[in-house]
């Protein structure tokens, strides 16, 4: 159940770039609940001159800790005011948090398990193969990781650790494959034959790039969304994404993740967030 | 202690705020954060005869202080309203209104005969002011024929409390709430969002698919204090008065340009419990400042 809290910020670090990682810890009510990889929070700084809305933000990690309270990590890269002003706070500042929101990926994923992230849609992923990793046989994972230049990449060195096998691409071939990252996602998933399932996470075009792959392999896919949004529970109607059969679903209470048989993932309405 | 007690039509109120059509769903949505005794009343998302998909995406936009949205009153529609959603607004502990739109008379009619009367409902709001859809709404809301037309029509059609809800985006608003009030309107609301734009500069193509939209949020608030001013001058029916309200303090600024009750919206999608704490934050201050009736203060300004 979500609830709103008032979280102080304990880190809001610089990783590379426009990239930071910023740490909340709040005090979670009886009623919060697990928090499942894929779901998303609403944050919004508590102070004079913030933006109006609260922005939503994917959670890069979700963690109890002693004394009955618990940490979000928040992944995120300077993008417009909004982020903007996130990358100014400090430890002193608080914010306010809507704390968990949205369905998250299924409990049970059928392997081999394809992520496929670009840019700074990476965190729903990378927490997945935190939590769920274990379950499933080393190479069993595939993390495929792009961005336009070595210093859009990252977690890669982690994912390795955790024994996945790890596929980087820049657009200007500084790191990893030079190209897309859907050229190795393709390469790979056609080798396979196509078994397993394809968790997607990023720019619109490479999800449209990536659902259409796993589409033609036969494959499983479910493609964490983005749109603009209000208020992160169902309410103000403004996220909706069109679904096969025409009707309109709200991405924040029926998604973010969402089946790309399901989502009609190639409308024109889905243009991306510019 | 403050007499918090007001009202409009035969709606009695414990206190002045209310929810804001379209940024509250049908309440439910709120369950378990909002405790309902502690506000007045809620506004359902406007009804139509029939579901509505809305406008496609994207719907809405983030300005300065404000946002637009487009939505195109996606909703139920009325039968799917009386069955799913009418049984929790049933149960809810303060007054409900159910806000009603159609594309012709026909249909505004249709749907007040269907739920203006219905167990749970206490009012019924004509929404003659959605800037987002093409027919109807705001079509009537901005010529006086069209509004003696639909709230002559309603009211025949029940005999519930009867609200229309008026468009900023005229005028002539004080003789609009005027024509309202002859037809057997119990009350005017307003105001609903003002039309506005985005623009999306490296495309060279509005942001919005619907091009407009409706502004709302703080922005507004003091177009939005000019306007129930100047109906409170025009009109002797109450005035619910809504724009950009986030605070307590808000809300006395319009009970004293005139408004005996008042609507929060936007609020609501920063803060689910926003109209809660607005409502605690008007008691707060009446106490401060020992007002003894609340409705003491309506219309201060016009003294």
């Amino acid at each position: 159940m979500h609830n709103q809290y008032t979280a102080t910020i304990t880190r809001n670090a610089r990783m590379a770039g426009a990239y930071y990682v910023m740490t909340l810890e709040y005090k979670p009510a009886s009623n919060h609940g697990e928090v499942v990889p894929g779901q998303f929070v609403m944050m919004r700084p508590r102070m004079s001159g913030a933006p109006l809305l609260p922005r939503p933000m994917s959670i890069l990690d979700w963690r109890p800790k002693a004394g009955g309270v618990a940490q979000v990590d928040i992944f995120y890269k300077i993008h417009g005011t909004g982020t903007d002003l996130m990358s100014t706070l400090t430890t002193d500042h608080s914010v306010d948090l809507l704390a968990p929101l949205g369905n998250g990926f299924p409990q049970f994923i059928e392997g081999p398990v394809y992520l496929v992230g670009g840019g700074v849609g990476i965190p729903p992923l990378v927490n997945w193969a935190r939590e769920r990793h274990a379950d499933y046989q080393a190479g069993q994972i595939h993390y495929f990781v792009g961005g336009r230049t070595a210093k859009d990449i990252f977690y890669d060195r982690e994912m390795q650790r955790l024994k996945l096998q790890v596929h980087v691409a820049t657009n200007d071939g500084s790191r990893g494959h030079a190209g897309f990252v859907t050229l190795p996602f393709e390469k790979v998933l056609q080798s396979t034959g196509g078994t397993g399932t394809v968790l997607t996470c990023g720019p619109m075009a490479m999800m449209q790039a990536v659902a259409r792959i796993a589409e033609a392999n036969g494959t499983k896919c479910l493609a964490s969304l983005e749109a603009y949004m209000a208020c992160g529970f169902g309410v103000c109607l403004g996220c909706v994404v069109p679904d096969k059969t025409g009707d309109f679903i709200r991405l924040c209470v029926d998604g973010p993740v969402m089946d790309t048989t399901t989502v009609d993932i190639h409308s024109p309405y889905l243009g991306g967030l510019g | 202690m403050t007499d918090m007690s007001t009202g409009f039509g035969r709606v009695q109120l414990r206190n002045p705020v209310m929810t804001a059509s379209g940024c509250f769903g049908y309440a439910k949505e709120f369950d378990g954060q909002v405790d309902w005794s502690t506000i007045g009343g809620v506004v359902t998302k406007g009804i139509s005869p029939a579901p509505r998909e809305g406008n496609p995406p994207p719907r809405i936009y983030e300005t300065s202080q404000g946002m637009l949205n487009a939505i195109g009153l996606q909703n139920v529609g009325a039968e799917a309203f009386l069955s799913d959603k009418l049984p929790y607004l049933r149960g809810i502990d303060c007054r409900v209104m159910v806000n009603i739109y159609g594309k012709t008379v026909e249909e505004y009619v249709e749907v007040t005969e269907k739920l203006g009367d219905a167990d749970g409902i206490d009012a019924v709001e004509a929404n003659l002011s959605c800037p987002n859809v093409a027919a109807g709404g705001i079509a009537f809301g901005t010529t006086i024929d069209g509004i003696e037309h639909i709230t002559k029509a309603m009211r025949a059609a029940t005999k519930s409390t009867l609200v229309v809800k008026l468009s900023p985006n005229v005028s002539n608003l004080g003789e609009l709430a005027k024509a309202a009030e002859g037809s057997g309107a119990d009350a005017v609301s307003l105001i609903n969002t003002l039309r506005g734009m985005a623009v999306d500069i490296e495309n060279r193509k509005p942001i919005l698919h619907n091009r407009f939209g409706g502004l709302s949020g703080p922005a507004i608030k003091p177009v939005a204090l000019a306007q129930v001013f100047q109906t409170f001058e025009a009109v002797s029916i109450p005035i619910i008065g809504m724009g950009g309200i986030m605070s307590g303090k808000d809300v006395i600024e319009f009970l004293m340009a005139g408004a005996r009750c008042v609507q929060v919206g936007t609020a609501n999608f920063i803060d689910p419990q926003a109209s809660q704490k607005i409502a605690n934050q008007v008691h707060a201050w009446c106490e401060d400042h020992n007002v003894e009736k609340l409705t003491d203060i309506v219309g201060a300004l016009h003294s």
